[in-house]
């Protein structure tokens, strides 16, 4: 039978995966190396059941990614990385609303498991790109609490950024 | 496969909170991470969005990859990071990231530029056959204009005649590029002012379409002539690590016909 571990949601809600989809997060995976015959479910005290829920799907899919793949890139180097070589069913994956989107992107950042963190920076870079401070503001629901004359400073300050 | 022992998922769903507002507590770290999949314009908008993102951008360490990024290595100006990324965007186009130039009849020396800090001048004396190449990598798809600077020393300049070329070489394949020509019939340089910086466009934009975005487009001088009589100065900051040859984005709401090529090969705006 397939080896199978628990991870206990924050809301303390019980998932039962299998041992190296839950090796997808390098943060369980140490975990399971230091104390490999733990038979207690695995706290992850940050992530609610919801949220856990679709890490889990996630990793599922990608069980059986080559790990090399979820190395980070150096690449950056010269110039900005690619945010748009997406796989369709990573782009339906995260097709989702915008606070489901952060928690996505904190729980896999806490987790540890980049490929997914990337895909959710990737995702939100999308939302970014070519878009003025006001449309991020409004796309994000960012409140600007900048004074007027804070606002008019920094406009000042990056003015060349304006004259796109 | 997982085994939710809980309610269905449509049920977590619906108790998501409504109004989430991703940026008001993410992370430095995250918040680089997302920055390596922006562009410059991308990056500098978002700081400006909130006190929290203008605070967190405002750590020297968080321009350090990004000036890596762009220079080669961490550049400062004034002792800033982050003051060497916004200024070198002063001229409001991408400068040139390095430059190379050989003047075979000639001298190339480098000399402090007489009116602005900072800046250094790549001096070609009585050369008469010299090439100064400039490369930016990186360039996001749209179209550009090619700007050189130039300060011509003497009254008595009598250059013959002064080309300029641009390639896009895309991503990873150095082989493959689109070339511009343009050769003018007349001297260009004796119509400028002496003593003065002038920006000189190439007459013929650069596009760099949307296949072949964050190319590497190179911009260079074919001089093909003979004596000369003064020396050509090209503005090149202290670091020796850009020259003032600039693209400059061309707006697509322009009305000069660049901006209907703009639209036309459908370029975001």
């Amino acid at each position: 039978a397939m080896e199978t571990v628990t991870l206990k949601s924050g809301d303390e809600k019980l998932f039962q995966v299998p041992r190296n989809v839950a090796s997808k997060s390098a943060l369980i995976s140490s975990m399971l190396e230091t104390a490999p015959n733990e038979t207690e479910p695995i706290p992850v005290k940050n992530v609610q059941s919801p949220v856990l829920e679709k890490i889990i799907e996630y990793c599922t899919k990608h069980a059986n990614d080559d790990p090399e793949d979820d190395e980070d890139s150096d690449d950056e180097m010269d110039g900005p990385l690619r945010s748009t070589d997406i796989d369709p069913w990573d782009l339906k994956f995260i097709d989702v609303g915008m606070e489901m989107l952060y928690e996505i992107i904190m729980a896999a950042n806490y987790l540890d498991i980049k490929p997914l963190l990337n895909l959710g920076c990737k995702t939100v870079a999308n939302m970014i790109k070519g878009k003025t401070p006001d449309e991020i503001r409004s796309r994000f629901n960012i409140p600007n609490d900048f004074t007027p004359e804070e606002e008019e400073q920094i406009k000042k300050e990056n003015e060349w950024a304006e004259d796109r | 496969m997982a085994s939710p022992q809980a309610q269905p998922r449509s049920a977590h769903l619906s108790t998501l909170k409504p109004a989430p507002r991703l940026f008001n507590c993410l992370p430095e770290d995250i918040l680089y991470r997302l920055t390596r999949y922006l562009g410059e314009h991308d990056i500098i908008s978002l700081t400006q969005t909130s006190r929290h993102l203008y605070d967190l951008t405002q750590e020297e360490s968080f321009w350090y990859p990004l000036s890596i990024r762009k220079f080669d290595k961490i550049m400062r100006h004034q002792g800033s990071c982050r003051l060497a990324f916004l200024k070198s965007r002063d001229l409001k186009f991408s400068c040139a990231q390095s430059c190379d130039h050989q003047a075979p009849n000639g001298r190339i020396i480098v000399t402090p530029h007489p009116e602005i800090a900072d800046l250094q001048l790549l001096t070609v004396l009585c050369a008469n056959n010299f090439k100064i190449a400039a490369m930016f990598p990186s360039v996001p798809a749209g179209v550009y204009q090619i700007v050189w600077q130039v300060y011509i020393t003497d009254e008595t300049a009598g250059f013959r005649d002064i080309n300029f070329r641009s390639f896009v070489y895309k991503r990873n394949e150095m082989y493959n590029r689109s070339q511009h020509d343009y050769r003018p019939k007349e001297n260009l340089f004796t119509r400028f002012p002496k003593e003065k910086i002038t920006s000189i466009i190439s007459p013929q934009p650069i596009v760099v379409m949307p296949d072949q975005e964050y190319s590497t487009v190179i911009a260079e001088t074919i001089s093909i002539g003979f004596n000369w009589k003064s020396n050509i100065l090209m503005i090149e900051p202290v670091s020796n690590s850009f020259v003032s040859v600039a693209l400059r984005p061309i707006s697509p709401q322009a009305d000069n016909g660049i901006g209907m090529l703009h639209s036309q090969l459908g370029f975001r705006s």
